[in-house]
């Protein structure tokens, strides 16, 4: 196991296994036992391409301080069998300060973990599980991997205890008899945690896609249709039940063609409303965001990206959707685009894409992606703000008025009528349109109409939340640029570089449209600029340089998913080019 | 029904200012009539009425009626129909469009929006053909009729909408015909009036693409069907019929869907559930 230094206190833990071992199940018990006792927490998981039945694993970090990003490599892996493991290899790296422990009453060790060098523990789960009546390996595990974290029994129990609430007394007796056992297998150790220092306020075990919904929630999203599709379904499964009891509902639409249009039919009926999907869904709602544009309804679309094109990876991150949600609509189609940085984050940007959505009458694209949506996370609760971002809605009168839906205003956003106002009645339409609505084909009127809609996303002054900019100083040579989950990852290698004593900036961006050319600009001319972002083709980097934000000379680091671009990568590549 | 107490209300009370893009004499336009005639007969107030179309020249409706309407993408009406009755019970929320629209690029919609049964009115304006694209074969165009697209016909047996509506749940099911305005104007007024999803299907004759189709008016008999809510006889009447029949074919009282909304909860009860 490694040294760990007063200043690195953290320790990465990795569980695998077949379908169905509860491989899952045991990293969401050691991260909450984690919390329970006073730590930090980041859990990302791993599938096979087949969502259900096939191998998963979950890859943990704890530390005594936030942690949003995996380790180098696993200090302890748990192997419930080596049931498809092989896959895993990329995302699981072992070394020889790896300790692996697995069961060995399924397959034998496979060749190419002994050959880390790893140190090899075997035990016998199916004789513990057989002795112990309705107890599975899984739980076993957790024990071992606590009484080797030197994590305290109780706060294990306690996690447990939450975790295995809702089925049953005897199902969390004999979960609790196999942690005990487990926790016993093995000399106990104290370290890593001895030194660490436990906390006591209020933290959040959440994951990006919970975040995400909390945020539509914060911001008063009261109507969701959505059409299931990994990794995004989450979202709206975990708002059904919650929307149901807040003045809300989601309705589940035949598909992603159904879902956006009937979000923008509740949208239009008065309630702020969303969708979320994935790549495939996200084509198929290209159609409709066009018409939120055009018909200047309010809606908020979130895509949690997965690998495309097609099918892709469906269970697997990429940050490759993002040309489709800058330019993916037939037509001019001037709209807001914005990623979270963190999960954190996540509840903040959603919140504040509902409220732009609102208040601008057009389509927002949140980008997420299946890392930062399905990864889990102890944080600081996340404490609530405002956002002064309203929709401007047609007082209420008798009778018919001239009422001009679309009529042209200094800021460019013109009060909305809301279907029971005898004043507002009105045609919304996809079709070009006059001021009142009607439709119009004449060259003057799609002129207005194009430079109204254009006005009001440019013309809005989104102040400080477009972008986090750190370790910007008078005297910053090179400015790392980058978005989304790569986020955190590219900040450890930078504050790294930066206290190495490095000239080096991050600009994590979180507009990503309209595009604050000026602001960008401003922070990296005459700087060496390095654009880092989960693509192969470097969407991000060419979008940028498009746009005149950065120069010409700027640089890339640019990969596909769905390996995570790790932080020693990002310092090395860096690195380089500082010397070039 | 009919509110006689109050003042008599006209057609006209409900037409927009906006005027009707179609051909001269084409059917759609005695749909406009027959729609407006209904709510005036129903009293109900303009800006409690939403009127959603897609795209066709039978989807321009919703600028002709003065209400809360959405032109919206093609095929996709009755999803953002159904989106908006989801959020606004209150309203009486009419969906219309044309065959393409409807059963062709819009049919998955069709057959969920029948099986959700929510409390809407479908108006579809059945020309058998796609008028707006000048003329190309449609879901319900027969299979011998020769155009530009298909120069021997399609070949393709018609789509049968009123078989289909009952398969999938809808729970009234009619047929009008725009030659008949009163029939057309109470079938409109029994489909609002009716809780559930309602399909009334209208044969309007295209003029310009399909100029021998203005023999409906001729054929199409005057409410001949008087409803049922037995599927059996309904399914006999509606496979049994030569496709001129007008009439309520089904009407049964079925669960609706609609959503309610309640407000019991603060978002600092969400926020608890995820502390440590
Ligand atoms: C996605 C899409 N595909 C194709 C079209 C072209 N299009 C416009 S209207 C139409 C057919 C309309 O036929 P129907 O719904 O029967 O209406 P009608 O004009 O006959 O009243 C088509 C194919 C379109 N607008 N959008
Ligand atoms: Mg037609």
């Amino acid at each position: 196991m490694q040294s760990h230094s007063i200043q690195d206190r953290s320790v990465s833990v990795s569980v695998s296994g077949a379908g169905g071992s509860g491989a899952v199940t045991a990293g969401l018990i050691l991260l909450k036992s984690m919390a329970n006792a006073g730590y930090y927490g980041y859990m990302t998981r791993f599938s096979g391409p087949q969502i259900r039945g096939g191998e998963s694993a979950v890859v943990l970090n704890f530390s005594d301080s936030p942690v949003e990003r995996s380790a180098r490599s696993s200090d302890i892996h748990f192997a419930l069998d080596w049931h498809g493991f092989e896959r895993f290899s990329d995302e699981i790296p072992l070394n020889s300060q790896s300790c692996v422990i697995f069961d060995n009453s399924h397959d034998a060790l496979p060749d190419s973990v002994a050959s880390t060098g790893a140190k090899i523990i075997e035990v016998n789960l199916k004789d513990q599980a057989d002795q112990l009546k309705g107890s599975r390996p899984n739980a076993f595990a957790v024990g071992i991997v606590a009484s080797q974290l030197g994590l305290p029994l109780n706060a294990v129990l306690e996690a447990l205890e939450q975790i295995l609430e809702k089925k049953g007394e005897e199902i969390f007796r004999a979960a609790s008899e196999a942690v005990r056992t487990g926790y016993g297998l093995l000399e106990k150790k104290a370290a890593p945690l001895e030194q660490w220092k436990p906390v006591s306020h209020t933290r959040w075990n959440i994951s990006g896609n919970e975040a995400c919904a909390l945020g539509a929630l914060r911001a008063s999203v009261k109507f969701a249709a959505a059409y299931p599709i990994t990794p995004a379904s989450d979202i709206v499964e975990y708002l059904a039940p919650r929307l149901e009891k807040y003045g809300g509902n989601v309705m589940i639409a035949e598909d992603e063609l159904a879902a956006i249009n009937m979000a923008i039919g509740g949208s239009f009926g008065g309630k702020p409303s969303m969708t979320a999907t994935s790549g495939p869904g996200f084509s198929l709602m290209i159609e409709a965001m066009g018409l939120a544009i055009a018909s200047e309804v309010p809606v908020l679309v979130i895509n949690v990206m997965r690998g495309g094109p097609s099918t892709g990876l469906p269970t697997k991150s990429e940050q490759t959707d993002l040309n489709q949600a800058l330019f993916g609509m037939h037509g001019e189609a001037p709209h807001v685009v914005v990623a979270p940085l963190d999960i954190a984050d996540c509840v903040v940007t959603t919140q504040w894409a509902a409220g732009l959505a609102e208040h601008l009458q057009t389509l927002v694209v949140l980008l997420s992606d299946q890392r930062l949506g399905q990864s889990r996370a102890i944080i600081d609760a996340v404490p609530s703000q405002t956002f002064d971002l309203k929709r401007k809605i047609l007082p209420v009168q008798d009778g018919k008025g001239s009422y001009l839906r679309y009529a042209v205003s200094p800021d460019s956003i013109s009060p909305m009528a809301i279907p029971g106002n005898a004043a507002g009645r009105y045609t919304a339409d996809g079709l070009e349109h006059t001021v009142s609505g009607k439709p119009s084909s004449m060259a003057s009127d799609h002129l207005q109409q194009l430079k109204k809609r254009e006005a009001k996303v440019t013309q809005f002054d989104y102040g400080r939340m477009w972008a986090e900019a750190s370790f910007q100083q008078e005297s910053t040579e090179i400015v790392v640029l980058t978005w989304g989950s790569v986020y955190h990852n590219a900040k450890a290698a930078v504050s790294e570089l930066y206290h190495e004593g490095s000239p080096i900036a991050l600009l994590g961006l979180r507009l990503l449209m309209p595009l604050q050319t000026e602001a960008i600009q401003a922070l990296c001319k005459g700087k060496k600029v390095i654009v880092v972002e989960q693509s192969y083709s470097g969407q991000l980097y060419h979008y940028l340089k498009g746009q005149g934000a950065i120069d010409a000379s700027a640089l890339t680091l640019a990969k596909p998913g769905p390996l995570v671009l790790g932080s020693d990568e990002i310092k090395a590549f860096i690195k380089e080019a500082a010397n070039d | 029904m009919i509110d006689i107490a109050g003042e008599k209300l006209s057609p006209e009370d409900y037409l927009s200012d906006v005027r009707p893009v179609w051909c001269p004499g084409c059917g759609h336009y005695f749909v406009l009539r027959a729609l407006t005639q209904a709510l005036a007969w129903l009293r109900i107030p303009n800006e409690q009425i939403g009127l959603v179309t897609g795209i066709g020249c039978s989807s321009r409706i919703s600028a002709y009626v003065d209400a809360y309407g959405f032109h919206g993408v093609h095929g996709r009406a009755l999803a953002l129909g159904a989106g908006l009755k989801a959020v606004r019970p209150d309203m009486d929320v009419i969906v219309a469009g044309g065959d393409g629209d409807g059963y062709s690029i819009g049919g998955n919609h069709f057959l969920h929006a029948c099986r959700r049964n929510m409390d809407l009115t479908y108006i579809v304006m059945d020309n058998e053909v796609y008028g707006m694209t000048k003329g190309q074969p449609s879901p319900t165009t027969e299979p011998d009729w020769q155009s530009k697209l298909a120069p021997e016909g399609t070949g393709i047996r018609r789509f049968n909408p009123l078989g289909i509506a009952l398969a999938s749940g809808a729970s009234f099911i009619a047929r009008g015909s725009a030659g008949d305005q009163k029939g057309l104007s109470r079938l409109i007024v029994e489909a609002i009036e009716h809780k559930g999803f309602s399909l009334v299907e209208i044969k309007t004759p295209c003029v310009t693409f399909r100029p021998e189709e203005k023999a409906w008016y001729k054929r199409m008999r005057k409410i001949t069907i008087e409803p049922t809510d037995d599927m059996i006889l309904a399914a006999q009447r509606i496979h049994g019929s030569d496709g001129f029949d007008t009439g309520i074919f089904y009407q049964a009282d079925l669960p609706v869907f609609q959503p309610h909304f309640t407000e019991e909860k603060s978002i600092e009860d969400f926020e608890k559930e995820f502390e440590v």
